[in-house]
């Protein structure tokens, strides 16, 4: 008997161990996954409603003269319409009436950019673009199979665009989407399309690469190189969000190439959001700005000098930090808040001053301080006038000094304490090198 | 029954691998939040003179192990009662190990993986490791434990390249109630279960090295190596972020972006979070089948090996399905624990000391 | 049967005195055996004195049969009685180096079939055993399997005697001791233990000679049967028991302390106890310059490593763990397994299978094949194969790596092939996941074996800066003062403060 026992066992664990072996639940081969390099997010258009719903309603329509010529469907009551265009249909079962859960029509529009790995060489490494709709993100996204027609890899997605409309709408189901996934990395950077929707942005084409979304990788991290624009990646909006309700994203937007006609994407200002919907957009101008006095812009930005509507030098900003200090008066009711920077810069381009004489290098400095003070309180003036909240972080830092103190004005701060605050800017520069030469190029007849 | 002699330093491996193991994964207390750092500080003070006295019990009752002193003091009927209750801990603590670890897999990687699956592999390698003996994986975790130390320092020091400054970085938000509750729920998971581990000790008594002050530093470092790792997350991920994830150390390892061939080794990251689960299992079932050896008095604790699996097994696919679940037996039911792990080993101490004094007392009073 | 049991009741009788019936008994126990030659010798001044000499022909160096056997026995003027006989021809007639009596037939067959000579003598109740050994054997060559870039060139061959005398040239101590014993119940095999007395443990010795004497097989043709018969962990793929060819290298490791084995017939010798470093170390490395030894030994580890785990992690990352791989490399990667109708594991296994099959097919061809089966091989699996889109060409890549990495380690290959396919096995089933729980195991495997009571791991484990010099890392000689502290007895090999 014990023999057979012993068989017996021994038969269900080859059995079970067979199982592990016919290739597991989670085995992928690398040539059946669609790699997706880009994607973008928008709200589908009221057009695509419109012919949504008319084919809906003609579908459904359909299905009730089916319906009505099959003898077990007699009893069944036309659909219903209500006012946002759904269309609910209740259906009877066994004389009882059960309601059908209609799903609304979708709302965003997910598109996504693979590469092509045909066999053709001339085909091979092209990226190939799909759109689905659907009701969540994750629905539009996981529809996104049907056009491709391989299983979808999100593991090597960088970079989310976000159109204008959907950021306008509200990006808290996208961030969702983003952290929960686990495939979706955290570190995923996050951009708006400036006027335009994500899908065309991810479409547009670019002489350079094969595939839209490293060119527009690579840009973004060179831009944030030369400090004129940042890259944002999902972990640190998610943040930002998190502490105040407001935070900031890259614009990006499409201009034609000027050589060609050929349409490219241009880095063009930042986009401030708050409570995950977006307000407004800061121009190129004052975005450079704001970057530098968020502390974003170490290295390399290029800082024009005017001298009386002239540009006499320019700045190559080396290294620079940045320091608040903030006064309340009595009551709390209004706050005084003085940036002070303190920059080393090389000179970039000089035509005007004498880079042997102290004088003209104190000279150089002063106007440097007074071009810089002005160019970031207009960008101050700028984001309190047209947006009133703080996108420069300065109430993170009254919460670390005084946290007591911030409990009490924090309702207060972004409703009217930021947009009536006094601001004083005061820029130091110390000028280190003038690079590669000793003193400007001078001109033969001057002494 | 094979004697089975460890060194100073194996046990301090040991410990350092047990003690990290639950907390290496999950990020704040829920209670404590962003003050999680000194809840574990505290916690780590607060446990320290249990383990002395651990360490003391043991000393007191040379060549006898922790059931055998249950036994002696308890009487034979309550300690057997007492030794099954730590028993049934021992394996209710493995299978919440085993479940974590097969969770841990399903949600990153293994998706379509049914939990049973990923969950064979542990029990395989624990049951081996049962036959085999607790001199085994001290020997084991001394060869394994500077790679994978050395693993999850570099890994920490490249998201350093992520982190930014803790701008809002508070103090005592929320005051100091909520640290007390954090440091009291930390005391019982992880630092109180180290009896497990203690209660594997047959013989403390060794010329080479200090009990005591081996454990003292391990516990020092131990305690330092989480709260560097919290405040390495709480830097990389943002204290938002870090609240709402459920296995920060995990996702903040996801941002490592030191070049391009080292993007993304969060799938060779994991497999630390895989090993120190399995010490932790391994260990509380070792507990487990010395508690069923001096129960049932038999000689060598490989015969339970095949129960013990299998009862794990079953416990954590059906008692701890979910994360959900997990997560609630951990902030809520682990609280119950402490008088098992706390007062009644402080008992005994309590009433040894007392009756080796007497003993003492007894004894000069008949020489006089 | 029934000759066996004859031949068994002869071995236990003794010798008679009368010569006829003497031979007729051994004529009986070889019968059939036509290499047996009879000699017989009378001596010219004696003629009382009636010999025999017995001997297997081929077995013997007719020189020393011919000049300094039969004819001082033919030719000697010496005259005795018959109770002097025997001391008169033991000393002062026969002209060998070694002669004995004996009257035991156990003893006379075995020295007869070992090519000693036997003389019988009429009425005398004991027979000479003459050495007379010439049988051919193999000179003294370096061996194959271990050939190193500089250091002594001499190996061990079959004959026992040369190997010991071999041993004993690089050793000149008395206390270096070579204790014979026979093994096998059918070939009676001489086996070696050999010690230097004041290193070894003496529970060591007692423990190798107390398994040897355990051993019950009926023929031991090579060192591997003894050493599969005593190891410690028979069904471990570890070999627990070291081998080499190399007098030097067995000279050292007698001088660390070990116990060493050599038998009859075979030119491998064993010690033990054996460490799972000493597999990768040559013996070489002690005589080149330490820091290229010391890259080479790390050269070495690194290899193993990789050719048991590159083809598990390249299947576990291109299958479930596709994150790992940057992007551009797992667009070209994908790009190149379009076509190709295999799932990666079975294109692994096939390949992996093939690459075995070559190296087994090198192995036992002629050297004349040999050249044209390797042009084939590479060509055959490298190009058709990719182009005829059988395999993809990374894999191609990562199976080469692997097999030119698995020859560097000649000492592991049974554990490397099992190895790897095992986990190529695992890391299909749950990715690296897989691989780790192989690798876990066999590590804890690796950690709970044991070598004659010592741990296999050795100096791995304890990590002290002591044991570090001689492990991974080859330190010089002028700085290796001691002896590995867990297995010599005399832990000083050089005075404190010596220089180089």
């Amino acid at each position: 008997m014990k023999k057979i026992v012993k068989f017996f066992f021994f038969c269900c664990f080859c059995l079970l161990g067979s199982g592990f072996l016919c290739g597991c639940w989670q085995y992928q081969e690398l040539e059946k996954l669609a790699v997706i390099t880009g994607a973008a997010a928008d709200l589908v258009k009221p057009e695509d409603i419109e012919q949504k719903t008319q084919q809906a309603q003609k579908k459904h329509e359909s299905d009730i003269d089916e319906a009505a010529k099959d003898p077990q469907g007699k009893n069944e009551e036309p659909a219903k319409e209500n006012k946002t265009g759904d269309t609910e249909k209740p259906q009877q079962h066994d004389g009882k009436k059960v309601s059908v859960y209609q799903p609304e029509i979708d709302k965003y529009l997910v598109t996504t950019e693979t590469v092509d790995l045909d066999t053709k060489p001339e085909n091979t490494g092209r990226a190939l673009n799909t759109a689905a709709m659907g009701d969540t993100i994750l629905e539009a996204a996981r529809k996104n199979t049907q056009y491709v027609g391989k299983d979808l890899y999100w593991t090597h997605l960088n970079l989310f665009i976000i159109g204008e409309d959907m950021a306008k709408d509200g990006v808290q189901s996208l961030l969702d989407f983003i952290c929960r996934y686990y495939q979706m990395k955290l570190s995923t950077s996050l951009m708006v399309a400036k006027g335009t929707s994500g899908a065309d942005i991810l479409k547009g084409s670019n002489p350079s690469e094969r595939i839209p979304s490293f060119n527009i990788m690579s840009t973004i991290t060179n831009n944030a190189k030369h400090a004129i624009t940042y890259q944002v990646k999902a972990n640190q909006f998610i943040n930002d969000m998190g502490m105040q309700g407001i935070s900031t994203l890259p614009a990006v937007t499409i201009q034609p190439d000027p050589n060609n006609g050929n349409p490219i994407t241009v880095f063009d200002g930042i986009a401030v959001f708050q409570d995950y919907k977006l307000i407004g957009y800061l121009p190129q101008q004052e975005s450079l700005y704001y970057l530098f006095a968020i502390g974003q812009s170490n290295t390399n930005l290029i800082v024009p000098i005017e001298k009386d509507g002239q540009l006499v030098a320019s700045l190559d900003i080396q290294k620079s930090k940045t320091k608040m200090k903030y006064e309340f008066n009595e009551d709390y009711s209004q706050i005084q808040l003085k940036l002070v920077i303190q920059i080393r810069a090389n000179i970039g381009e000089n035509m005007v001053f004498n880079e042997q004489d102290k004088q003209d290098i104190q000279e150089l400095a002063a106007l440097a301080n007074q071009n810089i003070e002005e160019r970031i309180m207009h960008c101050l003036q700028y984001v309190q006038s047209n947006f009133g909240i703080d996108i420069f972080n300065f109430g993170a830092e009254i919460e670390a000094k005084q946290t007591q103190l911030w409990k009490t004005i924090e309702q207060k701060w972004n409703h009217g304490l930021f947009r009536d605050a006094l601001l004083q800017v005061e820029v130091k520069t110390e000028i280190i090198s003038g690079s590669a030469l000793k003193n400007r190029i001078e001109m033969g007849n001057e002494g | 029954m094979k004697k089975e002699t460890i060194s100073g330093k194996q046990f301090a491996f040991l410990l350092f691998m047990y003690l990290n193991s639950g907390v290496l994964l999950m990020g704040q207390n829920a209670v404590a939040g962003a003050d999680s750092w000194l809840s574990l500080l505290l916690a780590a003070i607060c446990i320290l003179p249990f383990y002395f006295i651990y360490i003391d019990l043991l000393k007191r009752h040379p060549q006898k192990d922790f059931f055998a002193i249950l036994k002696e003091i308890c009487g034979p009927k309550l300690g057997k009662f007492l030794i099954t209750l730590y028993v049934l801990y021992a394996i209710v603590l493995a299978s919440f190990a085993m479940s974590n670890h097969a969770q841990f897999l399903h949600t990153i990687s293994l998706i379509g993986m049914p939990l049973w699956a990923i969950m064979i592999f542990m029990a395989i390698i624990v049951f081996l490791v049962l036959r085999m003996g607790f001199e085994v994986l001290a020997r084991w975790i001394e060869m394994v434990l500077p790679v994978l130390l050395a693993m999850l320092v570099l890994t920490g020091i490249l998201t350093l390249t992520e982190s930014h400054t803790i701008d809002n970085f508070t103090f005592l938000y929320d005051g100091v109630k909520p640290v007390f509750i954090g440091g009291f729920h930390f005391l019982s998971f992880p630092f109180g279960e180290a009896l497990l581990l203690f209660g594997l000790l047959d013989n403390v008594k060794c010329k080479k090295w200090n009990l005591p002050k081996t454990v003292c530093l391990t516990l020092f470092l131990t305690t330092l190596f989480i709260m560097s790792n919290f405040f390495r997350n709480l830097s990389v991920l943002g204290p938002n972020l870090m609240s709402i994830l459920n296995y920060p150390t995990y996702e903040a390892s996801t941002l490592i972006d030191a070049g391009i061939f080292i993007e993304r080794i969060e799938s060779i990251v994991s497999t630390n979070f895989v090993l120190s689960d399995f010490i932790k299992t391994s260990i509380c079932l070792l507990f487990a089948a010395r508690g069923l050896q001096s129960l049932f008095n038999q000689r060598e604790i490989a015969c339970f090996a095949p129960y013990l699996i299998l009862i794990s097994f079953a416990i954590a696919l059906f008692v701890f399905p979910s994360i959900i679940m997990n997560q609630l037996w951990i902030e809520q039911i682990s609280y119950w624990f402490w008088p098992l792990l706390l007062l009644l080993p402080l008992f005994l101490w309590l009433f040894t000391v007392l009756q080796q004094k007497r003993e003492k007392n007894k004894a000069t009073k008949s020489a006089c | 049967m029934q000759s066996k049991n004859n031949s068994d009741n002869l071995l236990q009788k003794q010798i008679t005195g009368n010569l006829q019936k003497d031979i007729a008994l051994l004529q009986t126990l070889f019968t059939n055996d036509d290499t047996l030659r009879i000699r017989r010798i009378c001596n010219t001044a004696n003629p009382a004195l009636n010999c025999a000499l017995l001997f297997f022909d081929g077995m013997i160096n007719m020189q020393v049969v011919n000049e300094f056997i039969v004819k001082p026995i033919s030719q000697s003027p010496y005259r005795a009685d018959k109770d002097h006989i025997e001391e008169l021809l033991k000393t002062k007639i026969i002209q060998t180096e070694q002669v004995e009596t004996t009257a035991e037939i156990q003893k006379i067959s075995q020295a007869m079939l070992y090519g000693d000579s036997i003389l019988f003598v009429d009425g005398l109740k004991n027979a000479f055993i003459i050495s007379s050994k010439g049988w051919e054997k193999r000179s003294v060559m370096e061996p194959p399997s271990e050939q190193v870039f500089r250091g002594p060139r001499e190996g061990f061959t079959e004959a026992i005697m040369t190997n010991t005398s071999l041993l004993r040239r690089k050793v000149q101590n008395p206390d270096l001791k070579f204790k014979f014993l026979n093994l096998g119940t059918e070939t009676h095999t001489k086996v070696c233990i050999s010690y230097i007395e004041n290193l070894a443990k003496p529970e060591l010795i007692d423990e190798v000679e107390d398994r040897l004497r355990a051993i019950q097989l009926d023929s031991i043709l090579d060192s591997n049967y003894i050493q599969e018969m005593i190891k410690d962990a028979p069904h471990s793929p570890f070999k627990t028991i070291y081998n080499s060819e190399r007098p030097d290298t067995v000279a050292a490791n007698l001088l660390e302390g070990r116990v060493a084995i050599m038998v009859d017939g075979s030119p491998s010798a064993l010690t033990m106890p054996a460490f799972f470093i000493e597999n990768f170390q040559a013996s070489d490395d002690y005589y080149i310059n330490y820091y290229f030894s010391t890259i080479s030994r790390i050269l070495r580890l690194i290899g193993f490593f990789i050719t048991i785990s590159a083809p598990a992690i390249y299947l576990a990352l291109v299958t479930y763990h596709q994150e790992v791989i940057p992007t551009q490399l797992l667009l070209s990667l994908a790009a190149a397994r379009q076509g190709v109708p295999f799932p990666t594991i079975i294109e692994e296994l096939l390949l992996l299978i093939a690459f075995e099959v070559l190296r087994e097919a090198g192995t036992r061809m002629p050297n004349n094949i040999g050249q044209a089966l390797s042009i084939v091989g590479a060509v055959v699996l490298g190009q058709a194969a990719v182009e005829a889109r059988f395999v993809s060409a990374p894999i191609v890549i990562i199976i080469s790596i692997t097999g030119i990495t698995s020859l560097m380690i000649p000492r592991m290959q049974g554990f490397i092939v099992f190895t790897r396919l095992s986990l190529i096995i695992l890391a299909s089933i749950i990715g690296i996941y897989g691989y780790l729980f192989g690798m876990s195991l066999i590590l804890l495997h690796l950690v709970s074996i044991r070598s004659f009571g010592y741990y296999y791991v050795g100096g791995f484990a304890s990590f002290t800066a002591e044991r570090q010099k001689d492990i991974v890392v080859r330190a010089p000689w002028w700085k290796m003062r001691n002896r590995p502290d867990y297995l010599a007895q005399v832990r000083q090999r050089q005075p404190e403060r010596s220089r180089p």
